[in-house]
């Protein structure tokens, strides 16, 4: 691991720098895009364990409440579902509807490890808490995902068109975006949900979405406003290239850093949009539930009974983490020039090296 | 903890060979510094906290809008709760929506003859204005200008029921500009008289409020500053003259000042001193556009036309503190009085601060359920399941609220959120009211029809349905519920329905958030909804049951209820008799299964352990009704 | 240039009369504002709605409506700016101009902090990516980001201002506290310093004592009650930072640029109880102000006067320390007010409140009580919203840094030798900047448009407040005078990025795409 911390070091440095290259030019010797990509993205730990997380829990909601595909119902391997109530679990001190859930084994002095009729525990009129999360966890999955691809594409594609072509079209995309940033999306959503009812989550996160692109779609515009000018681009040009090539192989690689840790960025910021909407009255509307929806129900609940603020509130968090990393490991990934990250193996060896020589020193 | 960070950086700095240092040196140097430096930085002072001062905080849920809430726009409850402390009157409502008669104020007494009915309110000599110009009943003629439309017109201030006045009031339009024909002042100017064609109800709702007209007229005058003793006594001399003569060019300037100049929600020293005078136990000392309003107690007028205040000196309302906020608030001491909704957690957050004590701050507003038995008002042709007054749609009607699982919604969902919460049997009478609610429900048929235990209730059903609609187990009833789509009304309907479901109705869950403007439509088979009312007036409310009424919105056709209306609507009737015909129409709502009444809406007060005295009603002003109660 | 500025704002107009009319129309037919009156049967109640009809005008169609309210948008041209009156007949001028300064004093300190931290922080995790601190950093600036606003508010809430106020009713932090408090300081400071095991060690064991120390001095000697620094601890912080700023821009083996700050960090010295006579005297914004002149103006004096090549960076160095200077003199003179401030009727011993923009109670007009009473009811508003907002900054700086650090002139730079510190400061510091700036300018100019939640938790009233309460009270005029002043902003700021990024960056060729 390298510090920039000593001007004597730079040259050092500088030297590390160009042997790190040249090991890491040799690795990907032979491999295509695609794969240099994929291999640079195993690399990075925290987004691999992140993509793990996520993948698992998607699999955990999804299959654990059940879902629609189109007319039919998957049912989940949870016995309970959202709609319908049980009587309230009777715990200690006259409280009712307690979580089941158990961790602490008998031998510790807890009550064994067990998960119990609700797990999570009930809402106030009876229904399974577990339930309630998991269809709220696939709630929010769904949103962040529909406002991530919506928004992402619509982003990128209007970005990359207005700066590459620049000019005439630039000024008029733009234009749209400087329109779709003045109008607030909850006007669109309050207008909504007063003529039509309640259209669903869903259609809620595709509104959400056309609105969410303005920022990304600037971002990359500049992004590529930049990189248009650049001699690979002017290489590219005059070797022949479509403008579809251009855009595609030569410009989008280079500027899928700042699209992927913006949408990254956007996706978990999503689901806290949801979350501020809902606790505002314009998000997920009951009996539907979505963990932004749990959590501001009852975010009274903090002290008083935290298994409801808590496991949504914890879901939700796992969430914009997972995702967060995931976006740092493509960005690490797609970016062409990045060094290469050091793995454990060679801080070993290289550790090992060090003792070595001061042993050699004594 | 910046500071130590900073002190670390600087520390870092003056160590940066620290590479070279070892453990006891560093360790040696670090506690040499970290005690020097906590040396530099302290100068012992002996900080004693101070008793608490006879102030008392509390929340409002809307900044103050204007001082004169009886400008049609600022009809605000935070306005005239602001305002409250700072004015009497000959009565005041207390916490069982009750008038109290405030005779330290002055006194009124009713009279039936030829001429009409008259009812003449004397005002108690030596009472002055907390400018020191005294109060008689001249001060009492204001009211009548700003209610009277007939007198707007005479003046030529415009037609208030056109839209056009010099006075933009809200008194215009009611009953006391349809009865009222003159009014008479006494030769001392110290009573005025009422005259109506006839008795009504409620007449004793109508007293004349004073109103500072001398100040009104220097205001009209241009003037920015109080009056001397004889400018104030002329400006009322005069006001009497323009009243009198009808003076057109005057009233217009004095009802614009009335309409606007009080629209101001920043008070401070530089405010024009005629627009605070006043006559309560309180003034307005300042205000704060949208954080709060500070009123101290009056030495001129306290104890003067009401009740004195001894216990405390001050009054500070905080505006726009979400009930979120307020447990937190509360636990840090920032507010002392607390009254509002919250959530069964924010509940039991309250209940485990150490220094507050909470009551039941119950409001006067009640949960629905109402079904449909015809369009409204006779409009479109309803045809779902409770249409008509046959008997077989009464008995479906009537399962469908037996199977209404009342208890364990109290249980369930408000308790947790009240202290007090039982079930409520009556739609005008309200658990709050004490005694008087317990001696009324035993006659208004509620009970007598829906008053069986749950088991009962259900077996009722469930035999009711098994007539009506025998394959209701493969085949149930459908019917379409419309509630507004909050959290608590859609939990709500959830644990209805399941209920319902038990007993062969399918109702789906999911509200509308335009829900009021969807009651007349004829897609909606029943109705959540919450009413509220202010002070109990003797029509009840037959403004929602009685056939052909605006608001009857679910289409109730029943001759005996109209009957019924119809005496409420006319002659004043004693209390006792009022309540039979009350009775007797919730019997018959009962009897008919139109509605059925849920639960009066949970409230709140959670007051500091200090401040004693707080009697929360129901009805505004709710918590600073008895303010010369309170000690803090 | 300027037809280019010109032509923008003339389509601006066209962008803003379009959305203004289809939010004005949309927003109308989204709810009544008489739904609140729909069922009221009192006397009372009917003539509200007859007086709130006649005053909405709400009998006219709504698209003709849209240009009575755009007459008297238009106002703005000769002098007659109306946007008409709120549903409570207030006029929506004076709400706005109330709220907006709020929400100013609101955000400020938020942005400005979130800005800064993020961006110092996205530099060092860029400069040491993959290192410990860069996990540690990244993880936890995802958390904060990850977190409802509510849900931090409770927590800071409970823990900086309930159990700090009754830590100060006792004065007492226990020893528990003390060590994990020291505990965190040291991880912390490990995580920042990094290097050998051996350094580490020293570090966080050295950061713990330290931290241990100064708590138990705190809390023997009751600093909190009396927490002024007095003119040694002026000293030594501005000393501190005169080294920092030095150190980072200049480099320490510059004398000229050392010499100036450490004269700066002198003069404070000297000027501290002759400023002290002042501020009790004169205290206003105005002297602020002219403080701030002076001192910059001196600044730029004795950097002249030191340094004889290299002025312009030099100057800069010295304008920044006594900035730095400047702020921590008014640190000290507000933190001698806290004594004061504690023992005053509304506070009572509990300073930090939870709720409110000012404490009501307070009837004193001195300048820093007030000023020390809006930076109490700020603290707990401004860490929340600067927990939750600065992730996204880090992460834009690391990512754009590291863009640049991987780019060919950086490894020239270093090939020719410059210093590590010149590599970062004058070549990746700067072209990181180029988009973080224009991101800044759109970010600004959001904030304008209120924090909705985190105004109504903390009980502030803004253009949020305002906003919400337009929604839900279907309240028109309100909701476009909102409407007005933030999309105005918004399509500004845009039209400033634009500005912004052309002038920043030399490889956008500007006629192109004028």
């Amino acid at each position: 691991m390298r510090t920039f911390k000593k001007k004597t070091s730079t040259l050092q440095s500088a030297e590390i720098d160009s042997a790190e290259n040249a090991i890491a030019n040799r690795e990907v010797q032979g491999l295509t895009q695609r794969q240099i990509v994929i291999r640079r993205f195993l690399n990075h730990r925290a987004a691999v364990t992140s993509l793990i997380i996520l993948t698992t829990l998607v699999l955990f909601v999804f299959t654990g409440s059940g879902f629609h595909v189109g007319p039919w119902q998957i049912p989940g391997w949870w016995k309970h579902n959202i709609d319908t109530l049980s009587d309230l679990i009777v715990c200690s001190e006259g409280r009712l509807g307690c979580p089941t859930l158990s961790v602490v084994p008998k031998w510790l002095g807890g009550d064994g490890i067990r998960l119990g009729e609700h797990p999570l525990g009930q809402d106030d009129i009876g229904h399974d808490y577990l339930a309630m999360v998991l269809r709220g966890a696939q709630r929010s999955l769904m949103v962040t995902f529909i406002i991530g691809t919506v928004a992402g594409i619509i982003g990128t594609v209007v970005g990359a068109i207005a700066g590459f072509f620049a000019g005439r079209i630039d000024n008029v995309l733009m234009r749209f975006v400087d329109f779709l940033i003045t109008i607030p999306s909850i006007i669109i959503g309050s207008v909504i949900g007063y003529h039509f009812g309640n259209l669903g989550a869903l259609f809620l996160a595709f509104y959400l979405g056309l609105f969410a692109w303005t920022g990304l779609s600037r971002l990359v515009r500049g992004e590529f406003l930049s990189l248009r000018e650049r001699e690979f681009v002017d290489a590219a040009r005059v070797a022949g290239a479509s403008n579809n090539r251009i855009i595609f192989k030569h410009i989008l690689p280079n500027a899928v850093g700042v699209i992927v840790v913006s949408v990254t960025l956007l996706m978990s910021g999503a689901i806290l949009l949801e979350t501020a909407l809902s606790y505002l009255g314009f998000g997920v509307i009951p009996p539907d539930v979505s963990l932004g929806l749990l959590i501001s129900t009852y975010q009274d609940a903090f002290t008083t009974r935290p298994y409801l603020f808590w496991w949504p509130g914890i879901t939700i968090i796992t969430i914009a983490l997972s995702i967060n990393f995931i976006g740092d490991g493509l960005r690490d990934a797609f970016d062409p020039r990045q060094r290469r990250k050091v793995t454990l193996k060679e801080r070993r060896v290289k550790l090992f090296n060090r003792l070595m020589r001061k042993s050699q020193n004594v | 903890m910046n500071l130590v960070h900073l002190l670390f950086i600087f520390y870092s700095f003056i160590n940066h060979k620290g590479e070279t240092l070892n453990l006891k040196t560093l360790a040696r140097r670090s506690t040499i510094v970290g005690t020097i430096a906590g040396l530099l930085l302290a100068d012992i002072l002996i900080f004693t906290a101070q008793a608490a001062p006879r102030t008392v905080v509390l929340t409002q849920p809307t900044p103050l809008t204007g001082l004169n809430s009886s400008v049609t726009e600022m009809n605000l409850a935070t306005n005239s709760e602001v305002m409250y402390p700072t004015g009497f009157g000959f009565y005041y409502a207390n916490d069982a929506k009750k008038l109290v008669p405030n005779t330290k104020f002055g006194t009124w007494k009713s009279k039936k003859d030829s001429t009409g009915f008259r009812v003449s309110y004397t005002v108690k000599p030596n009472q002055t204005w907390n400018d020191g110009t005294p109060i008689d009943a001249v001060d009492l003629l204001l009211s009548h200008v700003v209610s009277s439309e007939k007198w707007s017109i005479d003046a030529g201030l415009g037609d208030p029921s056109a839209g056009v006045t010099a006075f933009d009031s809200l008194g215009y339009g009611g009953t006391y500009t349809k009865r009222i024909k003159s009014t008479v002042l006494s030769d001392n100017n110290m009573t005025l008289t009422l005259v109506y064609d006839k008795a009504f109800a409620d007449w004793d709702q109508y007293a004349p409020g004073p109103f500072p007209v001398h100040a009104l007229s220097l205001l009209a005058d241009g003037k920015t500053t109080l009056g001397t003793d004889a400018a104030s006594k002329a400006a009322k001399a005069k006001f009497l003259d323009d009243y009198l003569t009808k003076d057109t060019a005057r009233f217009k300037a004095m009802g614009k000042i009335w309409s606007t100049s009080y629209n101001i929600t920043t008070v401070n020293a530089s405010t024009n001193p005629l627009l605070l005078v006043s006559n309560g136990g309180f003034k307005l000392q300042s205000c704060i556009d949208q954080i709060s309003c500070t009123l101290v107690i009056d030495p001129v007028t306290n104890g003067m036309s009401g009740p004195e205040t001894t216990e405390i000196d001050k009054i500070v309302y905080r505006f726009d503190i979400a009930d979120t906020s307020a447990p937190q608030a509360l636990a840090n001491k920032e507010i002392d009085l607390y009254g509002g909704q919250v959530t069964a957690d924010g509940l039991t957050q309250l209940k485990a601060i150490k220094n507050i004590t909470l009551d039941a701050g119950p409001q006067t507003t009640y949960e629905q359920l109402a079904l449909r038995t015809a369009g409204p008002n006779d409009v479109g042709d309803y045809k779902g399941p409770f249409a008509g007054e046959t008997k077989r749609a009464r008995e479906l009607r009537r399962a469908f609220l037996l199977a209404v699982p009342r208890e364990d919604m109290i249980q369930k969902i408000i308790l947790p959120t009240d202290v007090s919460a039982v079930v409520l049997n009556s739609r005008v009478v309200m658990p709050s009211d004490g005694a008087a609610y317990k001696s009324y429900i035993l006659n208004n048929g509620v009970k007598q029809y829906f008053g069986a235990s749950y088991t009962a209730r259900m077996a009722e059903a469930t035999s009711l349905m098994n007539k009506l609609v025998p394959n209701w187990k493969s085949k149930p009833v459908v019917v379409n519920l419309l509630h507004r789509n909050n959290a608590r009304r859609t939990a709500q309907c959830q644990l209805y329905a399941a209920s319902w479901a038990k007993v062969g109705f399918t109702v789906a869950c999911g509200g509308r958030a335009d829900w009021s403007s969807q009651t007349s439509n004829l897609e909606y088979d029943a109705g959540l909804f919450a009413w509220g009312a202010g002070l109990p007036v003797q029509v009840g409310d037959c403004g929602q049951t009685e056939s052909e009424s605006p608001n009857s919105t679910w289409g109730w056709i029943n001759p005996a209820i109209d009957k019924n209306c119809s005496v409420l609507k006319g002659d004043p009737l004693r209390e006792a008799s009022r309540n039979r015909y009350w009775q007797a129409i919730e019997k018959e709502q009962s009897k008919n299964a139109y509605t059925i009444p849920l639960f009066q809406w949970p409230g709140v007060t959670a007051i500091a352990t200090t401040l004693k005295g707080v009697k929360p009603s129901p009805i505004t002003p709710n918590l600073v009704w008895n303010y010369w109660e309170w000690s803090n | 240039m300027l037809a280019f500025i010109g032509r923008r704002i003339g389509t601006l107009f066209v962008i803003l009369f379009g959305s203004s009319f289809i939010l004005y129309n949309l927003t109308a037919i989204s709810g009544d504002p008489r739904e609140q009156y729909k069922f009221a049967t009192d006397e009372k109640s009917q003539s509200a709605l007859r007086a709130l009809v006649r005053q909405l005008d709400l009998e006219t169609p709504p698209p003709l409506r849209y240009f009575k309210w755009l007459e008297g948008v238009l106002g703005v041209f000769y002098g007659k700016l109306n946007f008409g009156v709120t549903r409570d007949n207030e006029d929506v001028i004076s709400r706005l101009s109330a709220a907006i300064p709020t929400t100013l004093k609101l955000v400020t300190a938020a942005t400005l902090t979130a800005i800064f931290l993020g961006i110092a922080l996205g530099m060092v995790t860029a400069i040491r990516q993959y290192s410990r601190f860069d996990y540690v950093v990244t993880f936890f600036s995802f958390l904060m980001f990850s977190l409802p606003i509510f849900w931090v508010a409770v927590l800071l809430k409970q823990f900086l201002a309930i159990e700090f106020n009754d830590f100060l009713e006792v004065g007492y932090i226990d020893i528990g506290w003390r060590i994990l408090i020291a505990a965190f300081t040291a991880v912390f400071w490990a995580g920042v310093i990094g290097g050998s095991k051996n350094r580490i060690a020293k570090v966080a064991l050295s950061a713990f004592i330290l931290t241990f120390g100064i708590l138990t001095a705190i809390v023997a000697l009751k600093w909190f009650y009396d927490p002024g620094l007095g003119p040694i601890v002026v000293f030594i912080l501005s000393v501190g930072i005169a080294f920092a700023v030095t150190a980072i821009s200049m480099g320490l083996d510059n004398r000229p640029a050392l010499k100036s700050s450490l004269s700066i960090a002198l003069i404070t010295l000297i000027l501290y109880y002759p400023l002290q006579y002042v501020f009790d005297k004169y205290s206003s914004w105005l002297l602020i102000l002219a403080l701030a002149v002076l001192t910059i103006s001196t600044a730029t004096l004795i950097s002249v006067l030191f340094a004889k090549i290299d002025r312009g960076a030099v100057i800069r160095t010295s304008v920044i320390t006594s900035i730095g200077c400047g702020l921590v003199v008014i640190l000290d003179r507000l933190l001698s007010t806290w004594s004061e401030y504690l023992t005053l009727d509304g506070v009572n011993g509990r300073p930090i409140p939870t709720i409110g923009q000012m404490n009501p109670l307070l009837t004193t007009d001195d300048f820093w009580l007030v000023q020390l009473d809006t930076v109490v009811h700020l603290i707990l508003p401004t860490v929340a919203l600067t927990l939750i907002s600065f992730a996204g900054y880090i992460r834009f700086t690391r990512g754009t840094m590291l863009e640049v650090l991987n780019q060919d002139y950086i490894r020239t730079a270093r090939a020719k030798g410059l210093s590590e510190r010149v590599v970062v400061v004058r070549h990746a510091f700067r072209n990181t900047m180029i988009p973080i700036t224009t991101i800044i300018v759109v970010d600004i100019s959001g904030v304008i448009g209120g924090a909705i939640i985190t105004e109504r938790v903390f009980g502030w009233s803004g253009m949020g407040t305002l906003f919400n309460k337009a929604i839900s009270g279907y309240d028109l005029n309100l909701l476009m005078g909102v409407f007005a002043v933030t999309a105005t902003l918004a399509v500004l700021a845009n039209l400033v990025a634009d500005l912004l990024y052309a002038a920043l960056d030399p490889r956008i060729r500007v006629g192109n795409r004028l």
